[in-house]
This record gives structure tokens, C-alpha cells and sequence, in this order.
């Protein structure tokens, strides 16, 4: 499937910043299953300095900076990008969720797609007891690893409410977890907070998804938003593999992946530090809209 | 390791050293440095204690009192975390130092050495290609696991070539004598600083002892370290940067103290900025470049953008300027991985496989649970183990830091031994050993303590490394010699290291023959012309409401309690107008002075105002002298302690003369002290402009409309302009004469046009008055007032004049503000670069 990918970020501020440094995480890249055909930020005003960089998880970076006064900064994302349905992997034949444990324990790569980022409390995933024992019953012993983790995904999308506004970007696991309600964001730091407490391999991802439109109806153009899911390691083999919390289902030809972290903060689409006196209002519209349609054989990447 | 000790010595032989050593009995099963299981004195310690003994009972109480004393007067504290008030206390010195004999020194120093080399050499491979992953040598989560693993700074060569310059390693000595590296520093050792004030403050009050000994200096260390600085900053436009947290961190004054003596400049993330990848000071004159930064502060603190989101210490976008080869910043960021327990069971290896060589100082066993035999061995040894964090920071759930298995509760032990079997990674478990003991000065009499030895290694070079000679010694405060009850010091010693030979005397002040000649101002960076100026504001006001209130108290004296004369009326309501006594406080005349001198409530009393002048020093200890700093919070200290029930009119009349006694004393030592550069223009601006709004006010107050002798009078006291006034005018106060005194005579120190005269002077020597070729705003303000009050005469001035006046001063401070400040790009534009 291909997309034609946009995303406006719009901030307006109270009064004018005088200057301002910014770094975008909004630049989608190849990856497996991911072909980026071509992407483009635009960034008005112009900013005085720009560079481009790639980070440690291989995501495109972008610095830029504003040196004149400015009430107002957009930030606008370009792209047109393919999505490959993925070979098909069967869930039960992951190894077991203890030989996951010990083979990322003992890991000697210190790579980017190394299981061992995944492992470890993050800045906005501390671990949480009571998350660890709410994942852990997903994980009797010998159950193979993705079996266990799909399980766990269902959970939380029965047990969690999606609710706007519930949350913010700064809310913790735990708050959401005790609450049972939040966003993209928050369903997948509950999952990743949990996996991570068994000391089980997990991941943050930023991204899109194509929201399906209902039958006979026109698409709603700039209805979506940006999406964040969470990625399992599986061992060797199967590697790391994305799995949606908040739709209950496995990513797949739906979903494209704009970054890849340890948690929100390591892959957060926009960030700044602006020298400004007053408050400031942050739009974001987001265009998923599909060029081809699908290619017939949309089969799961993942076999239950 | 170590086994070289010098045959011990009897302490009986000398009838001088029973007289210290009496009563000194080691610890059970722990070694002592002073004394052998015998009871005779080991290696240095006799000739210590001769020398000692040869001041007599007396004289040594008196030493050590005045190593104290010395503390107290430099002005070392550091700030108590727990303390909710953020109070700062003295410096806990013992004044018995650790000596270390020539012999045992170069084992240890070669150890520490080595120890800093294999750290470099583990971040060089852990930042670069991760060979020791790869090969199977050390696992990735060991490194993975560290939140000091910085993974924006992975593939990231420092400028220097070098990832760690200033590195420190905890010892300790085991019961059989031999030394344990406990811990390595890799992030922003702390310590120094105190090992420096510890060593003036002990050779100080044991100079002939000192000197007897051969005690080697610490001061070519330091030299050492800032010469690598300095060069890597030697195209620069600033001083070498040293970056601190600011003054709410508990080792705050460390980086003021180092910052002085090294001749660095002190800042804090806000008064950095990066522009095009290079990394500026905003300072009075616009931005200064800055290649070389020695940071205090935690790493992923250190760049809002790309590290720590949430961090206001840090200067966004420093990561970039890093990347970029733009600036080195010391140590490395991400070299506090350098630090884990995790790595410590590894070190054995990693010495072979870096350095090719075995360790040579023991590593104190460390099992990462991460392994599943490790984890096993800590979960069969459980009761004989250390438990601790393998990483920087707590354990989820535990709330401990370090804990002997045996000495668990039964649901700790639960708990900890769960956490072991599903999350070995972030747990270790770490033999227990026991530490050595060393003599302390306690109630009289010396008695056995456990401690800890933090040794300073410094790069020089491209591979070079150099020990301090000394070190930083943290005492325990209880006589358990285990590892694991020492968390915290309670007290610290200076560290002698003996020399066979003569050490040659050096100075700990630049050498007169290194420093090159510089009579330009220096950079004074933004935040550092604020607080001086607002340190020079409140103090003044201080002044000023000290003034009124001795005249207040005068005159309810001679009025014999007449609380009606309309003298008293007019003084208590302009005091209530500038704040010193609250609007709606009730009392009697004789209470609200008891008010304004002791309630911390009064937004404008002497409490708030000298606390606010505390506050603002405190942020800029580094340019300050001790003494002036010092003076600051003892003027403070002053006012936080008056009992405000006890004070009879005669001791509020002695407070208030103490406390301007004090302020004079704090502005002769800035005035005399203080260097006239850029700083202190800074402080006499603030002064001025404080002084010329109390005297305008005064003059409205007591001098317009037909004002009574008695109102003149009181303009006069509190403007301290009556002697002059009695030389100039032989008669008593008129009111033009003393409106011109006031206002508009030039000569008169305490006139506002003597003010205004003052504030153009430092406004056109100071940089960035002018913005092409023409004056700011700021200056042409300051002009126009000076002239519009030197051309008026004093039969001109009313009310409205004043008010006029007074608002164009108040306008003339936030011009200052904007100007210097906050530099916000308004009018000036001190920040485009130049």
C-alpha cells in the first residue's frame, strides 16, 4: 500500500518569541516492511539554522533554529511512503517468554535494534509493580513470547477506555494504569511499562494509521492523528514485532512508523526550547490517505 | 594489594604521643591506619604525633580550634538535601589528617592511574565501536541499563579526543591491610574543592607540623588539569566554563570555590546559549564564545533538546554543539556509565582485554544478577551480600540503597530476592567488606573511625594522566567499619601524602609567572551583573530603612512614649510607604521597629530585604571575596535572629547601629576589594539608583509644602547629609538649602544628582551602551535625567518634579534589566554575535 503522508504542526504563541530551538522527529525512514518514497519537512518562518541528522534508533532528525521574532511556527510534513504486508509469523512459534528473557539478558549486540534498550526503565516508563503483576498473568511459564504479548494487548484494549483528553503527554503509566483510561500514548507506555517489569523486551513507536473510513462514506481528510504503538522483541528470529494496544490488533499494512524509541520522550514529533513570556496554542492535523489500493492479499503479518 | 608497612613503632616511648594516644584502641577485625593490633603506631603517624604533642595539651586544643575557625571564616558549606529550608551548613572538618607514607603512595597513585585509563578506555569502546559487546566480553544490557548511557552521544568523538579529564575512585581498606577500589567517579567527581579548603584549613592551624612532614602539594595537580583546559579553550572569547547546576546544589559551593581557583568562569545553563553548533556565554557585552566547559552537572541533564526533555539546568542544543566538534565539554556526557555496579564485576576482564595487564588495585567483588550464575551466587550467598542498584538510582519498590542480606526484614528479603529472580538486571550483589579506621579528634581525645579515600586523577596530555597528591577523605559518623553503613559521611579529614624528599613550596594561587597580563574587563555573564546589582539594591535599601528606624526610635525617646507628635506620624507612615512595616500592622510606634527589624512577613523589612541580599550572593559566590561574603550573611544572619519580644528600645537602637556597621563594612570591602571592572560598576549602579529613589522619596515626604524643622531635620539624619549641611549652612535647616542639598548639590555624596553623575559614568564605560555608534536608550536616559536635574534649581522642585524623577529611575532600572539582564532583543541587541 502506499501512502501520501502529511502532518501539519501549527504553534501559535502569545507573544511574540524572539528566539527559539527546535528538534523534529518527524521524518519517516526505510525500514522493514517500510519503503519511503519521498519526505519533506517545510518550516516556516524559515529558520535561520537547519541541519539533519540520524539517531542512535536510526531515525531522521531534524535541528533548526529561529533568530528573529516569530508569533508563529509551522512545521509541515510531506511524504509519500509504502507499505509492504509483511511475511506471515506465527505466533506460536516464538520461543518461550523465560528464553526471550535470558536470550536479551545476554545479548552482545549493542546495536540500535539490540533487544537490551528495550529492557530498562525509560524517562517516561518507570517500572510499576502493579502493571508488572497486571502483564505478568499474560506470562505462564512456556507460553511462547508473542502468544503471551498479543494476549496482553487484547487485555489492555478491553480493560483501558480511549478517551481525548483524559492524559497528557507528561502522564506516567501508572497514573493511566490506576485510572484505566488514555490515549495512543498511554496504552502503549501501560504495555511496554509491563513487559519491561518481567524484564521482557519493549519498545515505543510513533507513527500513523489509516483509519479505515465506514462503507460508502468519503474519507475524512485531516480526521487522523498521530499514533504511537508498542513493538516486542521475540527473539532472534522474529525479531521485533509491532503490536497496537489501542486497537487490539498487530501492525500491519495499516500502520507506518514515523520513529522508534524507548518511550515517548526518546521519539516526541516536536520538540523545542523557546525564550517567551506567556502561553502558546499547538494545532496538529494529520493526512493519511491511501494512493493505491490494496494490493488483494492483505494477509497478517502475524498468524495466531 | 598493599603490604608495604614500615615497621610500627611503641607508642609507649614518648610520654608526648601517650598523652593523644591514650585510650586509642583500634576496632575489633578492622585496621587501623594509625595503630597496629599491638598498640604500636604505624609507618608516619609517630612523627605525626610528636610534633603534635610538641604544642601540649593546650596548644593542640587550640590548633584544632583554629582549623575550625578557618573553615568558618573561607566560608565553606554545602547544602543538606534533607533540610527542608535548603539550609547550608559549616564544613565538618576533623582535623587529624590521613597520612599516607611516600611507599604506599605510589601503589596507590599507579593504582588510581590505571583505574582512570581502563574507564577511558571502556567509554572510548562503549561511545565508539562496542567491541566488548560484540566479542562476548561484557553484555550489552550492562551497558544498555545505565541511565548515564547517553545514546545521542554514541558514535560522538569528544574535541579533545579524550573522555574523561577529571575522574575519582573511592578506596577502602580491608581488615588485612590490603586497599579495595569501591567505586569509580566518572561523572563530575565532587571533593576537590573540599580537599583544597580541608588542606588550607589544616596546614593553617598546623603550619610547623605541616611543614615538619613534607607534605606534598596539591597545587601542581590543579595546574595541571586547567593548563589541558585552557588549551583546548584557547581560541575562545570566554574563560574555560564550568557548568554548574546552580546554587541549590548541595556541592554549589565546590564549583564556586574551584571556579575562583582555577580561574573559570561560573555558569549555569541559562547563561549558555548555541548558535551555529558553537557554544556562547550571554555576558554584559553580548555573546562570548566558549570552547571548553567543565560540567558539574549530571549528563543527560545537560541538553534539554536531545537528552533530558524536562532538564532547566541544561543548554539546549549542547549535544549538537558537541557533535559538531565545537566544544569540549569534561567528562564526556555519558561518561557517568563509567559508574555502575554493573560494570564492577567485569573490571578483572576488561583490565586484561583494554589494558592488557591485571588490575592493580582489588575491585571489590561484584556479581550482576543480570547473568543468570551470578544471579544465582547472590541468591545462595544472600545473607553474606551487599544488595544494591546495579545502575545509577533506586530500586523499584525497595527502599534501600545498599543493604546487608542478613540484616533484611523478612519482607524486604521477599522482595528483594523477587526483584532478584525476575529483574537480576538492575540488582547486584557486592561483597561486604569492612573499612579501616583512622584517628579522629572527638570530644578531646582521638578515637578510631571508619573511612572512605577519594583519590582525583587528571588527564594531561593525550594519554597522560596525573594524581592529586592527596585526597578527600569522608568519615563515618558510627564505628561500624562495614562498607555498607557508610553512605554518607559525617565528617571529612585532609589527606597527607608523605614525601622521602623536601617538597618544593607552590603557591595555590596562580603562579605570578604563568598569568598572563590582562587588564580588560573579563566577561561578566548576565546572570552574575543581575544578582550583584540586585545584591547592591537591597542592601542599600537596607540601609536606608535602618536610617529611618534609628531616627524613628530617637525621637519615641526623647518624646518619652508621645506616640502623637507629628514627627512619629510622618515617620511610621513613610516607613509603612517603602514597605519596612506592613499597611495594616497595628501597635504602638515602639512595636512596628520591633516589626520592621524582626518579622520576615514585612515585604520590605530587614529580614526579607538582607535574606534577599543572602540569596543574591549566594548566587555569585564566585566573585565575591570571603569576607565580603561572609559580611553579606552575617548582616542576614543578623536579622533572622533578633528576638523581637525581648528588645527594649535601647537594644533596638544597638541592632540597628550593628547592622549598619555591617552594611558599611560589606561596602568598604566591595569598594576596596573589588576589582573596578565590570562587576562592580554592576554593584554601584544598583546602589545608586536605589539610593536616589530613597532620597527622592525622603525629600517628598519630609522637605516639600512648608515642612516643619523637625521634618527638615529628619530629611537631613536620614539623607546623612546633616554634617555636611552644618558645614555649608550655619543655621538650622531651611527648606530650599536642603532640597539642594539633597537633590541637586554634585558634591554631595547622598544627592540624587551625585547618583545620577555616577550612573552615566558606568553607563559609558560599560560595553553595549551604544548600538551603532549612537547611545541606547538606556544611556540617553541616564544623560537626559543627570542634566535635567544639574540644570533645575531648587526653588523649581515639587511634588510633581519627584514623582517625574522617580519614574524615570524606576524606567532607567528595567532599561538596565532588559540591557544587561534578560537581554531581551528589544531595543539592544546584545546578543547578535560580534
Amino acid at each position: 500500500m502506499i501512502y501520501e503522508l502529511r502532518q501539519e504542526t501549527r504553534y501559535v504563541y502569545a507573544a511574540a518569541v524572539p528566539y527559539s530551538s527546535h528538534v523534529a522527529r518527524l521524518l519517516p525512514v526505510d525500514r522493514k516492511g517500510q519503503t519511503v518514497r519521498q519526505a519533506t519537512l517545510a518550516i516556516a518562518p524559515t529558520p535561520a539554522e537547519r541541519r539533519e541528522t540520524i539517531d542512535f534508533f536510526g531515525n531522521r532528525i531534524c535541528h533548526f533554529a529561529l533568530d528573529r521574532p516569530h508569533d508563529e511556527l509551522t512545521v509541515r510534513l510531506d511524504a509519500e511512503v509504502e507499505v509492504a504486508p509483511a511475511e506471515p509469523y506465527l505466533a506460536a512459534l516464538t520461543p518461550s517468554s523465560a528464553e526471550v528473557r535470558a536470550l536479551a539478558a545476554a545479548s552482545s549486540d549493542p546495536g540500535a535494534d539490540s533487544p537490551v534498550h528495550g529492557l530498562f526503565a525509560s524517562p517516561s516508563v518507570p517500572l510499576d509493580a502493579a502493571i508488572t503483576r497486571y502483564a505478568g498473568l499474560s506470562f505462564p511459564a512456556r507460553r511462547p513470547m508473542l502468544e503471551g504479548a498479543i494476549e496482553l494487548m487484547k487485555r489492555i484494549k478491553g480493560d483501558f477506555a480511549y478517551v481525548l483528553g483524559a492524559t497528557d503527554a507528561d502522564t506516567s503509566p501508572s497514573e493511566a494504569f490506576v485510572t484505566r483510561k488514555g490515549v495512543c500514548q498511554d496504552f502503549a507506555h501501560v504495555m511496554i511499562a509491563g513487559l519491561r517489569g518481567l524484564a521482557l523486551p519493549a519498545r515505543y513507536v510513533s507513527g500513523y494509521l489509516r483509519t479505515e473510513p465506514p462503507p460508502g462514506q468519503a474519507r475524512l481528510e485531516g480526521a487522523d492523528a498521530t499514533h504511537a504503538w508498542a513493538e516486542v522483541w521475540c527473539g532472534g528470529e522474529a525479531g521485533w514485532v509491532g503490536l497496537d494496544p489501542t486497537n487490539g490488533i498487530v501492525a500491519g499494512e495499516d500502520h507506518l512508523v514515523l520513529a522508534i524509541g524507548r518511550d515517548y520522550s526518546d521519539v516526541s514529533p516536536l520538540d523545542g526550547v523557546i525564550v517567551a513570556f506567556g502561553a502558546h496554542s499547538l494545532t496538529v492535523a494529520v493526512d493519511v490517505i491511501p494512493l493505491s489500493g490494496p494490493s488483494g492479499k492483505r494477509s497478517l503479518r502475524v498468524v495466531e | 594489594m598493599s603490604k608495604l608497612q614500615p615497621d610500627p613503632i611503641p607508642a609507649g616511648q614518648n610520654a608526648g604521643l601517650g598523652l593523644l594516644t591514650r585510650g586509642y584502641k583500634p576496632l575489633a577485625g578492622a585496621y587501623d591506619e594509625m595503630m597496629a593490633p599491638d598498640g604500636s603506631l604505624r609507618g608516619p603517624w609517630p612523627a605525626f604525633l610528636q610534633r603534635l604533642a610538641e604544642l601540649g595539651e593546650e596548644g593542640v586544643r587550640e590548633a584544632f580550634a583554629g582549623a575550625e575557625q578557618q573553615l568558618k571564616n573561607s566560608g565553606v558549606f554545602f547544602r543538606v538535601y534533607d533540610d527542608p529550608d535548603g539550609a547550608e551548613r559549616p564544613w565538618p572538618l576533623t582535623p587529624v589528617p590521613l597520612l599516607i607514607s611516600a611507599s604506599e603512595w605510589e601503589e596507590l597513585s599507579a593504582g588510581a592511574i590505571q583505574r582512570a585509563h581502563l574507564a577511558e578506555a571502556l567509554l572510548a569502546d562503549v561511545y565508539g565501536a562496542g567491541r566488548l559487546a560484540r566479542d562476548g566480553v561484557l553484555p550489552a544490557a550492562a551497558i544498555a541499563g545505565s541511565p548515564d548511557f547517553l545514546r545521542p552521544l554514541v558514535g560522538v568523538k569528544p574535541k579533545g579526543g579524550r573522555f574523561l579529564r577529571f575522574f575519582a575512585v573511592d578506596l577502602g581498606r580491608g581488615p588485612d591491610g590490603q586497599w579495595w577500589v569501591l567505586s569509580d567517579r566518572a561523572q563530575a567527581p565532587s571533593g576537590a574543592g573540599y580537599a583544597l579548603e580541608n588542606r588550607l584549613a589544616v596546614t593553617r592551624a598546623l603550619p610547623e607540623v605541616a611543614r615538619g612532614l613534607n607534605v606534598e602539594r596539591l597545587a601542581p595537580f590543579f595546574q595541571a588539569f586547567r593548563d589541558d583546559l585552557a588549551a583546548l579553550n584557547a581560541g575562545a572569547e570566554a574563560r574555560v566554563g564550568l557548568l554548574t547546576p546552580g546554587r541549590l546544589n548541595e556541592t554549589y559551593f565546590e564549583h564556586a570555590y574551584l571556579a575562583r581557583y582555577l580561574g573559570f568562569l561560573l555558569v549555569e545553563g541559562g547563561d549558555l546559549t548555541v548558535r551555529d553548533d558553537a557554544v556562547y556565554v550571554r555576558t554584559v557585552s553580548g555573546l562570548k564564545r566558549i570552547d571548553a566547559l567543565w560540567r558539574r552537572l549530571d549528563g543527560d541533564f545537560a541538553d534539554p533538546l536531545e537528552l533530558r526533555t524536562a532538564s532547566a539546568l541544561g543548554v539546549p542544543g549542547l549535544v549538537q554543539a558537541i557533535r559538531s566538534g565545537r566544544v569540549d565539554v569534561t567528562n564526556a556526557l555519558g561518561s557517568g556509565i563509567a559508574e555502575s555496579r554493573a560494570l564492577m564485576g567485569f573490571m578483572p576482564a576488561l583490565c586484561r582485554r583494554l589494558l592488557g595487564e591485571p588490575l592493580l588495585l582489588a575491585n571489590l567483588a561484584t556479581w550482576w544478577c543480570g547473568q543468570e550464575a551470578e544471579r544465582r551466587t547472590v541468591l545462595d550467598r544472600f545473607d553474606r551480600m551487599a544488595i544494591a542498584p546495579a545502575f545509577s538510582g533506586s530500586l523499584s519498590g525497595l527502599p534501600f540503597w545498599s543493604k546487608l542480606g542478613a540484616t533484611m526484614s523478612k519482607s524486604e528479603r521477599q522482595a528483594t530476592r523477587t526483584l532478584i529472580e525476575t529483574r537480576g538486571l538492575d540488582v547486584v550483589g557486592q561483597e561486604n567488606v569492612g573499612l579501616s579506621t583512622m584517628p579522629v579528634w572527638d570530644g578531646g581525645r582521638l578515637v578510631p573511625k571508619p573511612f572512605v579515600l577519594r583519590l582525583f586523577v587528571a588527564a594531561v596530555g593525550d594519554q597522560d594522566w596525573v594524581v592529586m597528591p592527596g585526597g578527600f577523605c569522608r568519615i563515618s559518623g558510627s564505628s561500624d567499619a562495614r562498607l555498607v553503613s557508610m553512605q554518607q559521611g559525617a565528617e571529612t579529614a585532609d589527606v597527607w601524602v608523605l614525601s622521602d624528599t623536601p617538597v618544593k613550596e607552590t603557591s595555590l594561587l596562580p603562579q605570578p609567572d604563568r598569568v598572563a597580563i590582562r587588564r580588560s574587563t573579563g566577561t561578566l555573564p548576565s546572570r552574575s551583573a543581575d544578582n550583584l546589582y540586585w545584591l547592591a539594591r537591597y542592601l542599600e535599601r537596607a540601609e536606608g530603612t535602618l536610617r529611618l528606624l534609628r531616627a524613628l526610635i530617637n525621637r519615641l525617646v526623647e518624646a518619652g512614649g508621645d506616640a502623637d507628635q507629628p514627627i512619629i506620624q510622618m515617620l511610621t507612615e513613610h516607613l509603612r510607604f517603602i514597605g519596612a512595616i506592613d499597611l495594616d500592622r497595628k501597635g504602638t510606634p515602639i512595636d512596628l521597629v520591633a516589626a520592621a527589624l524582626s518579622d520576615p512577613a514585612s515585604p520590605s523589612g530587614l529580614p526579607a530585604l538582607t535574606g534577599a541580599a543572602r540569596a543574591a550572593g549566594s548566587a555569585i559566590r564566585d566573585r565575591l571575596a570571603p569576607d565580603a561574603f561572609r559580611a553579606v550573611t552575617e548582616i542576614a544572619v543578623l536579622f533572622e535572629t533578633i528576638d523581637r519580644q525581648r528588645l527594649t528600645p535601647a537594644q533596638m537602637l544597638d541592632e540597628v547601629n550593628h547592622g549598619l556597621r555591617r552594611i558599611a563594612a560589606f561596602a568598604g570591602l566591595a569598594a576596596e576589594n573589588m576589582n573596578r571592572a565590570m562587576g562592580w560598576r554592576f554593584l554601584d549602579i544598583g546602589r545608586r539608583i536605589e539610593r536616589a529613589l530613597a532620597t527622592a522619596a525622603i525629600v517628598r515626604r519630609f522637605a516639600l509644602n512648608a515642612p516643619s524643622t523637625e521634618a527638615l531635620d529628619l530629611a537631613l539624619e536620614a539623607g546623612d547629609s546633616q554634617i555636611t549641611y552644618r558645614w555649608r549652612y550655619v543655621m538650622r535647616p531651611a527648606p530650599l538649602p536642603v532640597i539642594d542639598l539633597l537633590m541637586l548639590d554634585d558634591a554631595n555624596p547622598r544627592s540624587v544628582a551625585f547618583q545620577m553623575a555616577r550612573i552615566v559614568e558606568h553607563l559609558e564605560a560599560l560595553p553595549a551602551t551604544r548600538l551603532d555608534g549612537r547611545p541606547v536608550e538606556l544611556l540617553r536616559l541616564a544623560r537626559k535625567l543627570d542634566a535635567r536635574i544639574a540644570n533645575t534649581a531648587a526653588e523649581k522642585i515639587d511634588v510633581r518634579d519627584i514623582d517625574k524623577i522617580t519614574g524615570r529611575l524606576l524606567r532607567l532600572s528595567s532599561l538596565v534589566t532588559d540591557r544587561f539582564f534578560t537581554q531581551r532583543p528589544s531595543e539592544a541587541r546584545p546578543e547578535e554575535l560580534e
